[in-house]
């Protein structure tokens, strides 16, 4: 493994617990390039952990941004104990 | 019946282009059905078709081009004029970049992913940048990486960091390199700074490295099979925008982007020359422009409110950049403008010399506007009154609505300032005559406190 695969590999793996090995690209009528589709693996544990990131922040946001709400409402709405 | 196939389309095996009696078609292949299936009955196609991501096309039945091995033909909406990166402002390559990075968030959505990122692929359809191939996305099979990460990196990522930290002139090197810039070079030419954006350094400096290692080796073998998730696909299209969003360009300190409030223009000699070019659009009622030495648009402008359809170029990009953006400020549909040095227009490149066409092999167009442009061919380029003529009758089918400015007009004089005056037969009576010998001239007026003279002339 190459200098700069060596480096993002051991990175991944440190910060994500993520094991990198390889598979063949799919058919392409382009050439996906070898290094192209070796630095796609190299960072996909990350890439995919950011999005699981985000997901998350997102919904924690919205669930506290909800209790936010419903507490700031509650005194105005005592009567209406409908629920969402 | 014959039929002309178009140069270009002949890498992918789903398809190609032709022509007949004029009418450009797409021909799809069987082995393209599945994934032409998918995207008609998944809905992605109606979603970026509406949001105008993806040229229309209709199913028509009619012969193929070849028997053998066909599935359909498709009639695709055509592009008004075909343009190139190499000649797009740099926010226009940025809008192409989100544009086809848009297209593939959507198509994984409806499971379908972009099999190549050409930027040769999207075409600017009403002002924004729109994908032309229907034949580009494919079923998505969770597991690979995106087959034209590499692709996208050389056609937009690679130009578009060369022009936000080298030099903005660095999108002409697209013109040298068919298949995107590659990325050793563009390594070698950012400024070490762009290390310091963690972004750039994964996508150009480290991508680079890794192509260097690996060159066109196949991957290890022995290795078990790692996939690469949907969500790690997701990830990298949106880290890829965030890239390309982080990148900025500002046209201050080109030549020629403070024009019109810099110099000599008085405001009766503009807007005498703003009435003039409108009054002779009247009588002529083109259906094309082409705004050559356009500035920033400014005389295009009127072309386009009027409904025509106007191709605005100027060597300057940052004239080029302002009119672009001052055309999505405006939602004016009907201008492109564009980059090109008339002095060495864009040529024929690729295969064979066919790929990618000339500026003249796109033309020509219905009328030419040369406002303030004359003396910069004839005397900043030497090139003889005759040639010009000669040039501007190739480039336009009906008329030609030119300006001419004497040696007295202080920007001639300027252009002299520094060398010698070896241009004896620049002469206004040299001017009608040479261009005489192609056009008729309709309308000669004298502009309001100058000495230029605007022309209507017709070709002969």
């Amino acid at each position: 493994m190459g200098g700069v695969a060596r480096q993002l590999a051991l990175g991944s793996v440190a910060v994500f617990g993520v094991l990198v090995v390889f598979s063949a690209p799919a058919y392409a009528y382009i050439d996906p390039g070898t290094g192209s589709y070796l630095l796609q693996l190299l960072v996909a544990g990350a890439l995919g952990a950011s999005v699981a990131l985000k997901i998350y922040w997102n919904q924690l946001r919205k669930g506290l941004g909800r209790l936010w709400d419903r507490s700031r409402r509650k005194p105005l709405e005592e009567g209406d104990a409908r629920d969402e | 019946m014959s039929d002309v196939p178009v140069a270009s389309s002949f890498r992918d095996p789903s398809g190609f282009l032709f022509i007949r009696d004029g009418v450009l078609y797409r021909q799809v292949n069987r082995r393209y059905q599945e994934h032409y299936e998918h995207l008609m009955g998944s809905g992605l196609y109606e979603t970026l078709a509406a949001a105008g991501h993806l040229v229309r096309h209709e199913e028509v039945d009619i012969a193929p081009a070849t028997a053998e091995d066909v599935y359909k033909v498709l009639r695709p909406e055509p592009v008004p004029f075909v343009s190139y990166p190499y000649e797009w402002a740099f926010s226009a390559l940025k809008d192409a970049a989100l544009a086809t990075l848009a297209v593939q968030r959507q198509a994984l959505d409806y499971g379908m992913s972009l099999k190549d990122a050409s930027a040769y692929n999207m075409q600017f359809l009403r002002g924004r940048p729109t994908l032309i191939d229907t034949l580009s996305f494919e079923v998505y099979r969770e597991g690979s990486p995106w087959v034209a990460y590499r692709q996208f990196c050389q056609h937009f990522l690679a130009p578009l960091a060369l022009m936000a930290y080298a030099d903005v002139r660095a999108s002409r090197l697209c013109q040298s390199f068919i298949d995107g810039i590659p990325l050793d070079l563009v390594a070698a030419f950012l400024p070490r700074r762009t290390c310091w954006n963690w972004r750039l350094l994964l996508h150009l400096h480290w991508h680079a490295r890794l192509q260097a290692e690996r060159g066109s080796k196949p991957l290890a073998g022995g290795h078990t099979q790692q996939r690469f998730s949907l969500e790690a696909f997701i990830g990298l299209i949106g880290n890829l925008e965030g890239t390309v969003r982080g990148l900025r360009w500002e046209p201050t300190g080109t030549t020629w982007a403070g024009y019109y409030s810099d110099h000599s223009y008085s405001s009766p000699a503009l807007s005498h020359k703003q009435q003039l070019v409108s009054h002779y659009l009247d009588t002529i009622s083109p259906a094309s422009v082409w705004d050559l030495g356009s500035n920033t648009g400014l005389f295009g402008r009127i072309a386009t409110a009027k409904g025509i359809q106007t191709i605005a170029f100027d060597i300057d990009p940052g004239c080029v950049e302002i009119a672009y953006r001052e055309g999505i400020r405006q939602n004016d549909t009907m201008m492109l403008p564009l980059v090109l040095d008339l002095s060495n227009p864009s040529p024929a490149i690729g295969w064979a010399h066919r790929e990618r066409m000339s500026l003249m092999e796109r033309g020509p167009a219905d009328t030419v506007l040369a406002l303030a442009l004359i003396h910069h061919l004839a005397i900043a380029n030497n090139v003889p009154l005759a040639a010009i003529a000669a040039f501007f009758s190739a480039i336009c089918r009906h008329a030609l609505i030119i300006e001419f400015v004497p040696k007295g007009d202080p920007q001639v004089q300027r252009l002299l300032a520094t060398r010698e005056d070896v241009f004896p037969a620049y002469s206004v009576d040299a001017f009608e005559r040479e261009f005489g010998a192609f056009f008729s001239i309709r309308n000669r007026d004298a502009l309001a406190e100058s000495q230029r003279v605007l022309y209507l002339m017709e070709r002969r």
